[in-house]
């Protein structure tokens, strides 16, 4: 393994971080009933207020929607059969990635309360950042 | 193509290198994320995972993502569900099983020029194990004979809020108490009394809650002894002590065990006073109290 972020914490990148999290946290369109009562739980974990769960489920909704078409445009990336072309389209699906956690991180931080905030932004520098392992290289 | 070395919990299975542009090289970047999370009422336990693919395709194509979550119960139970993409959950009754959950998360995946690619495996823990958040304590019952004067205590856990805990919650665990910064400030040098020494270890109180979530009774007293004796003093010599009284402090830390084994945690600290006064006894513990003579 490239990084074991409960050793290196600070070896895993701050968007990575943040994409995991979100992903993890987030539920698919049309969630199920245990998706839900699971993102309950997780969102409880950080000791969020109950009004402040509701807007951040929000944000977290409109997050997975258009993470879920980045991933069908990167699994499309891969099909491509010309490198410079893939490797073009992966870049920006990439970029895209990191780009649409970075602004939902800023847009849930947003929607909190100042203490709220700095206990989510705790919860990923330690807890997410501790329980993520990079396998081949980091990049 | 390089096949990166991946550990022990990360299966390569690498066939032939395909053909790639010459300036580029396929370069595997995977991560994981395995977490979990517990019900507020202790019924589930949830885990997740999440996995992305950052890899160099370099002409290669990576696709048919699946997601796997195991959770491991305290029991040696385990509990997999397997999604396609890059993430998955799974959801997993408690049934009293308290303790530690292990969470796997593991990530699948084709790659069009090495074939079946797997990368993942180490455990994330998690402690299910609830602790209150405090205590009330009301006093039962006051005794006053020939060795010791106090009063005996019950005791109620509490949540975060102040509110009940259901019904078992605490169940057969055991509360257990730490006493130290005792200080005795009813002696004054000359007494006829001792200092008050703080209690030795092996004289704290344990105590099993019951299906209530209550405990007790723990009874604090001082030796008939030392009370009668302070109590003379004030009758004789009111002007010894501010307002006529004397009292005796100490610091009470109540501990909870843990679950199958797992770490005990602290859950309330409180102050324990013995109020004298020359016709009667006052006794605080946390925030109740209880009088007599």
């Amino acid at each position: 393994m490239a990084v074991d972020g409960a050793k290196n914490p600070e070896k895993i990148p701050e968007d990575l971080a943040a994409q995991h999290f979100l992903l993890a946290i987030s539920v698919p369109a049309s969630p199920s009933p245990v998706e839900l009562k699971r993102q309950e739980a997780q969102l409880a974990s950080l000791g969020l207020a109950p009004a402040e769960r509701a807007v951040v489920k929000q944000e977290l909704a409109r997050f997975r929607q258009q993470w879920d078409e980045l991933e069908v445009q990167w699994e499309r990336a891969g099909r491509q059969a010309q490198p410079e072309e893939q490797s073009r389209a992966v870049s920006a699906i990439s970029a895209a990635r990191r780009g649409l956690a970075a602004s939902t991180i800023s847009r849930i931080r947003g929607l909190l309360s100042v203490e709220s905030g700095e206990k989510l932004e705790r919860h990923i520098q330690t807890r997410v950042k501790s329980r993520i392992i990079i396998y081949g290289t980091a990049r | 193509m390089r096949i990166p070395p991946l550990g022990t919990v990360v299966a390569l299975a690498i066939g032939v290198a395909a053909a790639v542009a010459a300036q580029c090289r396929m370069t595997y970047s995977i991560s994981v994320y395995n977490d979990g999370a517990v019900s507020s009422d202790y019924s589930a336990v949830y885990g997740y995972s999440s996995s992305i693919d950052n890899s160099i395709l370099c002409g290669c194509g990576h696709g048919g993502y699946q997601t796997t979550t195991t959770v491991y119960a305290p029991d040696g139970s385990s509990y997999p569900s397997t999604q396609g993409g890059m993430s998955s959950s799974v959801s997993v009754p408690v049934n009293g099983r308290m303790g530690t959950y292990q969470v796997i998360g593991r990530i699948s995946l084709y790659c069009s020029c090495a074939g079946p690619v797997a990368a993942g495996g180490l455990a994330a823990s998690l402690y299910a194990c609830p602790f209150p958040a405090g205590e009330m304590s009301e006093a039962v019952s006051w005794f006053s004979g020939s060795d010791y004067i106090g009063a005996t205590f019950m005791m109620d856990l509490k949540e975060a809020g102040n509110t009940n805990p259901p019904a078992l919650r605490y169940q057969g665990r055991v509360v257990s108490e730490r006493l130290s910064d005792l200080v005795d400030g009813c002696w004054f040098p000359g007494s006829d009394e001792p200092k008050l020494p703080l209690p030795d270890p092996s004289a704290w109180s344990s105590w099993t809650v019951t299906s209530i979530n209550k405990y007790g009774g723990d009874q604090i007293a001082n030796p008939a002894s030392w009370v009668r004796y302070y109590q003379q003093v004030i009758a004789t010599n009111p002007y010894r002590y501010e307002n006529n009284e004397c009292s005796e402090t100490d610091t009470q830390t109540m501990l909870m065990n843990g679950c199958a084994g797992g770490p005990g945690c602290t859950y309330d600290i409180h102050q324990i006073k013995i109020v004298v006064q020359k016709d009667k006894v006052t006794v605080f513990r946390g925030n109740g109290q209880a009088t007599g003579n």
